[in-house]
């Protein structure tokens, strides 16, 4: 809740960004710093992903999850792909040139619209309180054990719910808790939404290298405007982090599939290996994208199915390790306990398919963003636009089919239970945000088929300085205008005490205010005996307990009363009270 | 005109433009209504008690407040400590009986939950079952108490 948590999460994920940017440029390279720029959200979720996923398997072979660790991983990966890119030959980028015209003026309305909702969306973060079930029943809990012990406790990781789940998500926060110097659970939300700020950058960058911007930017706004992804990017859980590694793996599948550039499939790569460290339906989205890639690259299999084993080995020997932990402690299985294939529930499987179409249609769910992908890829095929929709039409068709078959077999059923229960609405999350992706791709591939030919770049306009006006004068207005109405609240624990210094018909003398209810109660014991009578004690709204009088009628009683009451060597302070 | 009306590409260009033109024309009437919720949301954040904010989720499911505090005030960050809940308790809501216990697993780490641990929280329990010597060490307005069962 405090600036200090603030600054401390800052800089944690600052070094995210840094070891990710380091990780790119090894891999990738940059042309010039405009390339670098659009591109930072890419390197800030590889960041995550690549120091998380490190963090998780030294814990996972008993490495002490400490402060030391939490700084100098990121530092040391990023000196280490910094100097494996200087020998690989990678040089700093230099200058860099906007394309001009009006799709910089678009691109600019874009990035201020999708700007200023996440800047609207930080606001909740900031001082959300932990409301999520599965956010205090295990998530965080998960989180606060590697930050209190060191590593994976056995008492808590065998005994919390979802304790077979890889535990990548609450290494991020224990990494978080040491970064903001407390299990800060307020605060924490501050970290999901970056990762949906990175998700946001990340996936706009991608898709801009395919889609022209008018298709682009409004898909991009209308994914934070989507009730379940935009207004649950603060949520302290792992399925829409789940959803963000699925989503940019995909894009970046794909777009190896087209172009074959290399880099694309390795940073491919440490993101399916963050989805496996993540959640068990991890395993399954790896395994729908990997289905979806064999089917897209069919006709090309020499040269990309042995590459597509070698990404599948990697993410093999990530995901194993934690699966050996968990079944040497004893924990149940990922899997369903009834086996894979229920023959004695078929009568579930008709409402667990009715169940999936019913989530997945549901604009209260993800506004239009579903049937707007269906028709783009009606539209696609139409035009012939060959591997982009089939690739799509796959792979969605298998995150719906695994959505169908996890809720067949993991339902609870019975009375009371609704098939699927909450599971099919965040695993389907996974599906709308895959539909947000690839509709403008969809609609862009469709419209370079059947459109008409550009204006060549040098007869426009540039437009800078109107593009920069756009995107920046609201991203500036919108927090000075939330800050008109009062500076940012910073809550601590003292903010109950506040001194009186006029008259006001809430006034009372505080006598003490304790953490142990006992330390209150002789503080009031030892008041009466010396003549002090009719004063109580009170829990008050920061947590403590209170010895106070309240029948004050006037400052100038309250002060006499509270002189009278130190000169017989207590403490007494007038305030207001409530 | 026919380039958008043209059989097969005009109608396609058309169907994509349309396609864009739903999304800016949902992205437009959905767009201000976000914006004030999430404004709405973080007056209400900032507004709300420290005690409120801290305990959230916890809030109802926990029938009162202040044991979650007293318990992290008399139960050593070393100790272990149980949760036990009449089965004829009737206060907290409807998540009090099957969660509270995992709700003070998650609020007093690094204490760990254990049967039979000497910390008892009591939600309307007979405390006689503890032994005589049993020591209530806090009693709250709802019926939940905080036991010390000296081993």
């Amino acid at each position: 809740m405090t600036a200090h948590s603030l600054v401390g999460l800052a800089g944690l994920n600052a070094l995210y960004l840094l070891a990710g940017s380091a990780f790119l440029w090894l891999v990738r390279g940059a042309a010039d710093w405009i390339d670098a720029a659009r591109l930072l959200g890419l390197a800030y979720v590889s960041g995550v992903v690549l120091t998380g996923s490190v963090w998780t398997l030294l814990l996972i072979v008993g490495v002490p999850f400490a402060l030391g660790l939490v700084i100098g991983l990121p530092l040391v990966l990023l000196a280490a792909f910094a100097l494996a890119g200087r020998r690989r030959g990678r040089s700093v980028p230099r200058g860099g040139r906007l394309e001009g015209g009006w799709p910089l003026v678009v691109t600019a309305t874009g990035i201020a619209a999708s700007g200023l909702l996440l800047e609207a969306l930080f606001r909740p973060a900031r001082l959300a309180g932990l409301y999520e079930f599965d956010g205090w029943s295990f998530w965080v809990p998960k989180g606060k054990a590697i930050y209190e012990f060191g590593g994976l406790d056995d008492g808590f990781f065998t005994s919390l719910p979802g304790a077979a789940y890889p535990p990548l998500v609450p290494t991020l926060d224990a990494a978080a808790f040491h970064a903001m110097g407390s299990a800060d659970v307020v605060t924490i939300h501050v970290q999901y939404w970056l990762f949906g700020v990175g998700l946001v950058w990340a996936l706009a960058a991608l898709l801009a290298e395919r889609v022209p911007a008018w298709i682009l930017w409004p898909f991009v706004v209308l994914l934070l405007l989507a009730p379940r992804l935009g207004r649950r990017l603060q949520i302290v859980e792992a399925d829409l982090f789940l959803d963000i590694l699925f989503v940019l793996a995909a894009v970046l599948v794909l777009y190896w599939l087209l172009d074959r550039q290399r880099w694309r499939l390795v940073v491919a790569t440490a993101l399916l290996c963050g989805m496996v460290l993540t959640k068990r339906e991890g395993l399954l989205l790896f395994a729908v994208l990997l289905g979806a890639s064999l089917v897209a690259s069919a006709r090309e299999r020499r040269s990309a199915w042995p590459a597509l084993g070698l990404v599948t080995a990697v993410v093999a020997a990530t995901a194993i390790p934690w699966r050996i932990w968990y079944v040497t402690h004893d924990v149940a299985g990922e899997g369903p306990s009834d086996g894979f294939v229920q023959r004695d529930r078929l009568d579930v499987l008709g409402p667990a398919i009715r169940r999936v179409f019913e989530v997945l249609w549901d604009p209260g769910y993800w506004n239009i963003v579903v049937p707007v992908a269906v028709v783009a890829l009606v539209v696609a095929f139409l035009a012939r636009v060959g591997r982009i929709a089939v690739f799509f039409a796959v792979l969605l068709a298998l995150v719906v089919l695994g959505g169908i078959w996890a809720t067949w077999v993991f339902s609870l059923t019975g009375e009371g239970y609704v098939v699927g229960g909450n599971f099919v609405i965040r695993f389907l999350g996974s599906a709308a945000l895959l539909c947000v992706a690839a509709s403008p791709l969809l609609l862009g591939a469709t419209w370079a088929k059947v459109g008409g030919a550009p204006t060549p770049r040098d007869a426009r306009p540039r437009r800078i300085r109107l593009a920069a006006a756009i995107a920046v004068v609201p991203l500036l207005a919108y927090p000075v205008a939330a800050m008109a109405g009062g500076a940012p609240r910073f809550p601590t624990r003292d903010e109950c005490s506040r001194p009186a210094t006029a008259d006001a018909p809430d006034l009372e003398v505080v006598y003490g205010r304790f953490d142990d209810p006992r330390a209150a109660d002789e503080l009031l014991a030892k008041l009466t005996d010396v003549g002090f009578v009719g004063a109580e004690t009170a829990f008050d709204p920061c947590g403590r307990w209170k010895v106070s009088y309240d029948a004050i009628d006037s400052l100038e009683q309250g002060e006499a009363l509270a002189a009278e009451v130190r000169k017989a060597g207590f403490e007494a302070q007038v305030e207001h009270g409530g | 005109m026919s380039w958008w009306t043209e059989w097969p590409t005009g109608v396609i260009r058309t169907v994509v433009a349309l396609l864009v033109g739903s999304v800016v024309i949902a992205v437009v009437v959905t767009y201000p209504g976000l914006v004030r919720e999430a404004g709405e949301e973080a007056d209400t954040n900032s507004a709300q008690a420290y005690v409120d904010r801290e305990v959230a989720g916890g809030n109802g499911l926990v029938a009162d407040q202040q044991a979650l505090y007293a318990a992290r005030a008399l139960i050593p960050t070393d100790a272990t400590y149980h949760v036990a809940i009449a089965s004829d308790y009737e206060g907290g809501d409807e998540l009090t009986q099957g969660h509270a216990a995992s709700y003070f697993r998650y609020a007093l780490m690094p204490r760990r939950p254990e049967e039979g641990a000497p910390w008892v929280v009591c939600y309307g329990c007979d405390l006689a079952e503890y032994g005589p010597r049993a020591e209530v060490l806090w009693r709250g307005d709802e019926d939940v108490s905080i036991v010390h069962v000296p081993s």
